[in-house]
């Protein structure tokens, strides 16, 4: 019988190494039963096929999550609010922060709770440093662990937060500015003037994103009255200091701090630990100045980039609120009824943006021609799905000094005659659009298909995600495009927008004379003044600038049903990153 | 006809005759750390293309005083090959320097402090996967293989290679529809805290798990159906059926020894495609893992974490090759003596 040890039983061959060994050539190994095998694969063979099957999905994984992950990765640049205008120049904001317009009075509020929100984010571009992050987890992490000079309320009011009184003198080119008493840094010292004054300088360099805030400020020359008022000089005359310091960059931090990877703030949260690209945690501030808040005990920033994901775990309950719902989710929940979705109507605007010096665009018929294809309202209903109001082609609706000259209607006809004036009839153009923003490709899609009706062909483009609001690849570089703003200022806007040398000149408008209107229109000493210069710059605009304001989109968020205290914000997410007044029932 | 001429008797074997498993390690390991030297050079080499990393993180408007300084913190002023040394020196002694992230932030964070949880994370979701994957396609390549060409053949074939041919957000978000939309009895996304465990709440592991075993079974099983094919017409093992064996000890001592050698390699692909290539599936489920960690450093240009990141994953590739060989080796003994 045959040797039942198998040990040496060995088999003959063994196919994988059998074809490469020398050896066998050398020992003269008969082939024949090899062939009888069957096919042979080598260690190459079956190297290079794994290989290209891990490579292949390894690829895919990566592009597809660079394609997708680029969504939203980049927040829209253009979030740079200058507040809007206060009530008559000389006046300090009104009254201390009313306290929460929603339900139940202050006896139903429930302390306690750790709320967990969830954000895009901001990958290792995260942080603490407020000389730096220009994302909304950012404005997020910033408004709540530091504190601006003023805050902006949902309707655009102001209130007063490190910073009282605002006194200009007679012309305005000087202003003192009284603190508020009685604050606290996270590590026990006082709150000074000498903290303002240090944040101010630290704005004053270049690479600090909010710089333009303090271009117009003699930082040299501030001057410290007492423990609680500076002088701040400035180099020409503004009635409007005010209203460069609410943006989420220009919050107060610390004299002297330079390492914001332990930072110290004012805020209603102290920093606890950070996860950079992952979660930051943060603990109520016990000695915050506004008595009694922030009323939840913990506050988490989670970063989660997909919107699906993001909207699964609030749905999951493995957070409490989100920014950045999608429009067609913001319709599927408000159906459900699961969450809660936060809309809030704002000043945002999502535009088509026309490059006024590239042909076929630098002829102003051309432009007004492509302003008359949309059907606004459609556009609105498809691309938004109705969370929006329709734009007239200005930007700041709702803010003072905005023109409110009527919203054009689509007239085809009057396109088709325009082109032909202009001698371009059967025009055909590239629209580059991209994913970053919810509402550009279906916007675009929809103005191509609108464009046809004016024999007009319109190629979309998809562009990469993370290229699109780069200035280095094609932001303000392409001829036909789209954007999206926040606004809070109608001056500010037009400051980084339309001067000839404004960092985000996405039309290239380049116009001294129009330049000196806006700086004529920012300096007007009185309101009449002002009004009737801005409506001269708008009108311009209005009648021959690139833009085509298609749209006021709403903002949504969401947050569970059990979160309370949030009032939708006209100026920013989430009440406008408000979580001191939020508190959970549970 | 000529006589071979035999080779004189040698005294005794040398060393690593004696020990041809050991002498194999040996070799292999030299060999591994002279491939993680060029992987180094390749790896520095190619982030420097990746352009200024300070620009990227201070911004395009940053002064060039700015500039000047962040290059000088992270030691971007001395030329390449003195930083080539540096890090090469840094890395043998645990130090992987800090991130440029870090400094932006006006601190010092050390890289390993920032990657170690997600590494670990990656690592676990790897190892979960890989030890189930291996039985499970052990298993259906086996019963594949057994009824070739037979219905139970074709059903597992045709599944696992429909299941393979989705794309991995799409397994995903089924799974995440089947589990959590309608049955709700797992979460639809694995948040897992810094410093967390990832075994704390098991139930996050799930869903990733499966599709991960959902994008690399099928490449597994069919290579282990085919590799035991070929094995079960080979004459030896005919040989055994004919002697009277038993169907179970031919089919799963002797057969599947000689069949896994192809596979044990499908293995080894996958897991390194575990380790750093799944960054659909942790972008999916929210997963705090070094594939997101990777690109969000070269989004970034944060050319330390990217490097480090780099020299991780590329060991790993070659401990893993290492051990597939390795394991190869010792399924086929014949090869201890020739390799």
């Amino acid at each position: 019988m045959a040797d039942r040890d198998d040990r040496t039983d060995k088999p003959e061959k063994i196919w994988i190494f059998e074809r490469e060994s020398p050896r066998n050539a050398a020992e003269g190994r008969s082939r024949d039963s090899e062939a009888a095998l069957g096919p042979r694969y080598s260690r190459r063979d079956v190297l290079k096929r794994a290989g290209a099957f891990g490579a292949a999905a390894g690829l895919a994984g990566i592009l597809a999550a660079c394609g997708g992950g680029g969504d939203e990765a980049a927040a829209p640049p253009p979030a740079e609010p200058a507040p809007a205008e206060p009530p008559p120049a000389q006046s300090e904001p009104a009254a201390e922060p009313a306290p929460p317009a929603t339900t139940g009075a202050a006896e139903d509020i429930k302390r306690g709770g750790r709320l967990r929100v969830g954000h895009v984010g901001g990958g290792d571009a995260e942080g603490f440093n407020p000389a730096l992050g220009s994302t909304f987890i950012d404005a997020s992490r910033f408004y709540n662990v530091y504190d601006p000079l003023t805050r902006v309320n949902p309707d655009f009011s102001y209130s007063p937060a490190l910073a009282l009184e605002w006194t200009p003198n007679a012309d305005s080119t000087e202003w003192e500015i009284k603190l508020r008493p009685d604050v606290v840094w996270h590590d026990g010292k006082p709150f000074t003037a000498d903290d303002v004054i240090y944040t101010m300088n630290l704005m004053g360099d270049k690479g600090h994103i909010s710089h333009a805030s303090v271009a117009n400020v003699r930082l040299g020359e501030i001057s410290k009255v007492d423990d609680l008022t500076l002088v701040v000089p400035l180099k020409s005359s503004n009635a409007r200091l005010i209203d460069s310091f609410v943006q989420q960059n220009t919050v107060i931090v610390q004299d002297g701090s330079t390492d914001y990877t332990n930072p110290i703030g004012t805020g209603p949260f102290k920093f606890q630990e950070f996860s950079v690209g992952q979660r930051s945690l943060c603990v109520r501030n016990e000695n915050y100045w506004e008595e009694g808040k922030p009323y939840v005990d913990e506050w988490e920033d989670i970063s989660i980039d997909d919107e699906t994901a993001r909207l699964n775990a609030l749905l999951a309950g493995e957070i409490d609120m989100m920014s950045q719902l999608s429009f067609t989710q913001a319709r599927a929940q408000q159906d459900s009824g699961e969450v809660q979705v936060i809309d809030a109507p704002s000043p945002a605007v999502q535009v088509i943006l026309m490059a006024v010096d590239i042909a076929p665009f630098d002829d102003p018929l051309v432009r007004q021609a492509f302003r008359l294809i949309p059907d606004r309202q459609a556009l609105v209903d498809g691309a938004l799905q109705g969370f929006g109001s329709v734009g007239n082609d200005l930007v700041g609706a709702g803010l003072p000094f905005f023109s409110d000259l009527p919203a054009r209607e689509q007239d085809l006809e009057q396109a088709k005659a325009l082109l032909a004036q202009a001698g371009k009839e059967n025009l055909e153009v590239t629209l580059h659009t991209s994913d970053i923003v919810p509402g550009f490709v279906e916007a675009a899609t929809l103005f191509a298909e609108m464009a046809k009706g004016a024999g007009v062909t319109v190629n979309v483009k998809k562009e990469a995600a993370n290229a699109y609001f780069d200035t280095n690849k094609l932001y303000t570089h392409v001829d036909f495009g789209q954007s999206f703003w926040t606004v809070s200022s109608v001056g500010l806007w037009y400051e980084q927008a339309l001067l000839s040398d404004a960092v985000w000149n996405e039309t290239h408008w380049k116009d001294p004379e129009f330049d000196a209107l806006i700086r004529q229109a920012q300096g007007a000493p009185d309101e009449a003044t002002a009004t009737d210069l801005w409506n001269q710059v708008q009108q311009i605009q209005y009648d021959e600038g690139g833009y085509i304001v298609w749209a006021n989109p709403s903002i949504v968020d969401a947050a569970a049903q059990y979160v309370k205290g949030i009032v939708p914000s006209a100026f920013f997410n989430l009440g406008g990153w408000n979580y001191r007044d939020v508190w959970l029932d549970t | 006809m000529s006589e071979v001429a035999h080779p004189a008797p040698v005294a005794a074997p040398p060393l690593r005759a004696r020990h041809p498993v050991a002498w194999f390690v040996v070799k292999r390991i030299f060999a591994g750390l002279l491939t993680l030297l060029v992987v180094s050079i390749l790896v520095f080499v190619g982030t420097e293309l990746l352009g200024d990393p300070a620009s990227a993180i201070l911004g395009r408007n940053a002064t060039p005083e700015n500039l000047a300084e962040m290059r000088e913190l992270m030691g971007l002023d001395e030329p390449a090959s003195e930083r080539y040394f540096d890090w090469l020196g840094g890395l043998l002694t645990g130090d992987l320097g800090n991130s440029a992230a870090g400094y932006a932030q006006g601190g010092e964070v050390p890289i390993w402090d920032d990657i170690k949880g997600k590494l670990g994370n990656s690592f676990a979701l790897a190892a979960i996967t890989a030890l189930i994957m291996v039985p499970l396609s052990l298993f259906f390549g086996v019963r594949a293989a057994l009824r070739a060409r037979r219905a139970e053949d074709h059903a597992i074939s045709v599944s696992s290679l429909a299941v393979s041919s989705l794309p991995e957000f799409v397994i995903g978000s089924l799974l995440i529809l089947a589990f959590f939309a309608w049955l709700d009895v797992l979460p639809p996304v694995s948040l897992i805290a810094p410093g967390e465990s990832p075994f704390a709440d098991p139930k996050k592991l799930v869903l990733p798990v499966l599709t991960l075993l959902g994008v690399t079974c099928a490449a597994s099983i069919r290579m282990v159906r085919a590799g035991m094919i070929e094995t079960l017409g080979t004459d030896y093992v005919q040989m055994a059926r004919l002697n009277g064996f038993r169907e179970r000890l031919v089919v799963w001592r002797y057969a599947l020894r000689n069949a896994l050698a192809p596979a044990v390699q499908v293995f080894a692909q996958n897991i390194q495609f575990l380790i750093g290539g799944i960054i659909v599936t942790e972008y999916l489920f929210a997963y705090p893992g070094i594939g997101q960690e990777l690109v969000n450093a070269v989004s970034i240009r944060d050319v330390r974490v990217v490097q480090s990141l780099a020299i991780v994953v590329a060991a790993f590739y070659i401990v893993v090759n290492i051990i597939a060989d390795l394991l190869v080796m010792l399924l086929v003994p014949k090869l201890r003596t020739r390799a």
